[in-house]
């Protein structure tokens, strides 16, 4: 039943996952002294043989980055094409994200003045979208949401959520977080509709990311002037902690007060023993990785999917990171930044 | 599959489950007068043809086989296909879960032959119209056996599919897994042979004859 | 470097040497305050050259952390933090200031940071749900760079200016030490030789004139004598004759007085 339909589309998922770095590659790639070594290790040892093959000799990270992005796009876009209707929709609702941050992007480059091309330019083609081009000649939120954004899907998270008059950057980043939240909700709602193994995974996925969304926000908005009333605002009405631990993530001050919050939840329990303050965030990732890999070893649902885009993000973030240390000579902290899961 | 069973089909499921109940219950108790006229109802069982049973039963049992055949080989062939993108290696070896379900469909073609060697012509009673006994019995047990055969191979193909195109995704990350899986599909597909088993004994009681 | 010899082409007079030695005392004097000036310059000099070493080595580090927690923002924010940070620049928000610092009566430019504070909350909010905190981490550890950027920036421009200086300085005390004072040096020497030289002259000749006169003088004194013999001899002839010849002969006798007369006063003085 399910694989009528998505069986290629999941086969061909899996086949690049397959294809995934593994931690032997990323300790091979660790050994690398210079970009030029690990294009080469890609080149030979890898999946993106294909893609660095025609970078020129003054390899940058940033060359190397496109690359995998490359990748990435052209991988998600053959599942795509397959997809039919329910999986179609489920595609689509991952391509979301992007579309918020490419509408986020637009609007800052709307504000600084500069060119729709020099902004199209830098927006991501997963989420892109055909009225993307009128957010730049937009200036009020009404005209925004009239010109833009009514014929594509942020429309119905972005008038029940926005009513912000001006547009500056706190806005921005506002109305950046809470699409992301009306996001992750009608997400939530969507699966719900889905049979009942992507329905139990995506809960437990789309629950996870909800928790990191308003974990994320909270230790980020520590020294800012984000009030606790529109912090609360930006988290999402489910999660594992919703509803007591986001009511008191909301009133949290420091980072152990989080930290005292998170020791109650057994999931996250690992997170707070180390004292770095970024270490929540990398245990986050990882987390998220552990569960999408739970994720990946169940059949004929949707979730791999989800799955399969995360890890794609993780392996280029991955990437970048290690690009970026070997081009800065810092390969002693090699090890922070990479994460992966057998 | 799967699905049927989820959270909010449970509850319309017992309180159907309890409505038969106490239909049934009520129908056996007041005779005549329930909801269920128990007594019609055995008459119309015993005054169907029994070539009518037995014509069903060899269709259960090649049609059934056939379709969970049929289910099985898009379920495998579907993920082969996919897999094979990445890793054309697997698509001789697990050929093998294809030819698995293949075989599912010819366990229902061996028993529709054997039952349909079964019939001969049997006359029925010049006054009554009404066939022997166990001509009758006959006529069920082929039924019986068709459908026995023709629903495990159903189930057995679905399996047999499913552990096939786990079979190929797991060969095309990991060739060691094909083995193992290969041991679990040949357990599936040995399900369908304990519905072929049944249905060849329960055909071998049925005999058409002259009494 | 000078020649012994070296001067200057004066006249050598009295005024000439008073002129030219208080040009002397003032090369020397200018020479010690020179002195001086280069020592203090060198100094500096010296300190910078440290600071700079230690700046640079300090600039080195922050520039790599800077980077690096730059790093660290992308990948807790991905592109999008990227774009949203760089998108978010429209004017500068640390700027430059310039003033001087006069060492020794050198004029040595100095930079200094100053943060507009009106931006600082501004890009508070970027990376909220995604690496915010790293962020503003990267922006910290680039605002003490920049800091040490312009630091390091004065002190180079101090470094050159300097340099320049003590070139200038060096070079000014060389050429008094070296060749001014040398030859007004040799033109006191010279003209005071001279000087003497002309002392010594007319001494000299004072003393021939001296010396003549006295000659003459001998010589006037051994001709008067002689005269006075010569005439004494001719009276006392005459005084024969006329005794022989009384009378006649009279008026010869006075004329011969008259030339005695004339005789009497042959001096020079």
């Amino acid at each position: 039943m399910f694989n009528a339909k998505n069986g290629f589309s999941e086969a061909h998922v899996r086949g690049c996952q397959t294809k995934r770095l593994t931690k032997q590659n990323y300790a091979e790639l660790s050994r690398c002294d210079t970009l030029e070594d690990i294009k080469t290790y890609l080149q030979t040892m890898s999946d993106y043989s294909e893609y660095v093959r025609d970078l020129q000799a003054p390899v940058r990270p940033v060359d190397i980055i496109e690359c995998c992005r490359k990748r990435q796009i052209a991988e998600f876009n053959i599942c795509c094409q397959q997809a039919s209707s329910p999986l179609s929709n489920f595609l689509e609702y991952l391509t979301y994200g992007y579309m918020i941050d490419n509408l986020v992007l637009a609007l800052n480059g709307m504000l600084r003045g500069r060119t729709t091309e020099a902004i199209l330019e830098k927006c991501s083609p997963i989420g892109f979208f055909d009225s993307l081009s009128a957010v730049v000649v937009s200036s009020s939120v009404q005209e925004l949401y009239r010109l833009a954004l009514v014929d594509t899907p942020l429309a119905s998270y972005f008038s029940s959520s926005i009513k912000a008059e001006d547009l500056d950057e706190l806005n921005i980043e506002l109305i950046r977080n809470v699409l992301y939240k009306e996001y992750l909700q009608d997400f939530m709602v969507f699966c719900n509709k889905m049979d009942q193994n992507t329905r139990q995974l995506m809960e437990k996925l789309l629950s996870m990311e909800a928790d990191r969304h308003a974990i994320r926000i909270t230790l980020n908005s520590f020294g800012t002037e984000l009030s606790k009333a529109d912090r609360r605002n930006l988290y999402t009405n489910f999660g594992t902690m919703y509803p007591d631990g986001f009511a008191r993530l909301a009133n949290c001050e420091t980072v152990d007060e989080v930290k005292r919050i998170l020791v109650a939840y057994p999931e996250f329990r690992e997170l707070t023993k180390s004292d770095d303050p970024h270490y929540i965030d990398r245990g986050l990732r990882v987390l998220e990785l552990e569960a999408c890999g739970q994720a990946l070893d169940e059949q004929f649902n949707f979730a791999i999917f989800y799955a399969f885009v995360k890890f794609q993000e993780n392996e280029i973030n991955n990437l970048m990171w290690l690009t970026e240390c070997v081009a800065q000579r810092q390969k002693s902290s090699l090890g922070e930044g990479i994460v992966y899961i057998q | 599959m799967p699905g049927i069973l989820h959270g909010r089909s449970i509850p319309v499921i017992a309180a159907l489950w309890t409505f038969t109940l106490v239909l049934l219950v009520r129908g056996t108790r007041t005779e005549g007068s329930g909801f269920i006229d128990w007594a019609r109802l055995w008459v119309l069982f015993t005054r169907i043809n029994p070539y009518f049973f037995s014509a069903m039963g060899i269709a259960a049992a090649v049609g059934l086989s056939v379709a969970g055949a049929a289910w099985g080989i898009f379920i495998t062939g579907s993920s082969l296909l996919g897999a094979a993108v990445h890793t054309p290696r697997i698509t001789s070896k697990n050929l093998i879960s294809v030819i698995f379900c293949e075989a599912v469909a010819i366990y229902g073609v061996i028993i529709a032959i054997i039952l349909s060697t079964k019939l001969e012509y049997v006359p029925s009673d010049p006054d009554t119209g009404a066939f022997h006994r166990t001509t009758m019995m006959a006529g069920y047990a082929v039924f019986a056996s068709g459908l026995t055969c023709g629903l495990a191979n159903l189930v057995c193909g679905i399996c047999v599919g499913v552990v096939g195109s786990s079979c190929a995704l797991a060969d095309a990350a990991n060739p060691t897994l094909f083995v193992k899986i290969l041991v679990i599909e040949i357990f599936g597909s040995a399900l369908g042979l304990f519905g072929v088993i049944v249905a060849i004994i329960l055909s071998s009681n049925a005999v058409f004859e002259k009494v | 470097m000078s020649s012994a010899g070296a001067r200057l082409n004066v006249t050598p007079t009295v005024t000439t040497l008073a002129v030219i030695k208080s040009r002397l005392a003032g090369a020397q004097r200018g020479h010690r305050l020179l002195k001086k000036k280069a020592d203090a310059l060198t100094l500096r000099y010296r300190g910078i050259l440290r600071d700079i070493v230690e700046a640079k080595r300090k600039l080195a580090t922050s520039m790599r952390d800077a980077h690096f927690a730059w790093t660290r923002a992308k990948y807790a924010g991905g592109d999008a933090v990227k774009h949203a940070v760089l998108d978010g620049v429209d004017r500068a928000n640390v700027r430059v200031m310039a003033h001087e610092d006069n060492v020794a009566g050198v004029k040595i430019p100095k930079f200094t940071c100053r943060k507009c504070g009106a931006d600082e909350r501004r890009m508070e909010l970027t990376g909220l749900a995604r690496g915010g905190a790293r962020v503003r981490e990267a922006k910290a550890s680039y605002g003490e760079a920049i800091g040490l950027l312009s630091e390091l920036a004065s002190l180079q421009t101090a470094f050159v200016t300097l340099d320049e200086a003590i070139k200038t300085t060096n070079r000014r005390v060389n050429a008094l030490e070296n060749y001014v004072t040398p030859r007004l040096q040799n033109t006191v020497k010279y003209i005071l030789s001279e000087l003497d030289e002309l002392e010594r002259e007319e001494f000299f000749r004072l003393k021939k004139v001296q010396a003549k006169k006295k000659k003459d003088i001998e010589e006037t004194e051994m001709m008067e004598a002689e005269e006075e013999k010569r005439i004494t001899q001719a009276v006392d002839a005459e005084l024969r004759a006329f005794g022989d010849v009384i009378g006649g002969e009279g008026g010869r006798g006075a004329g011969g007085n008259l030339i005695e007369s004339e005789h009497d006063e042959d001096l020079l003085f």
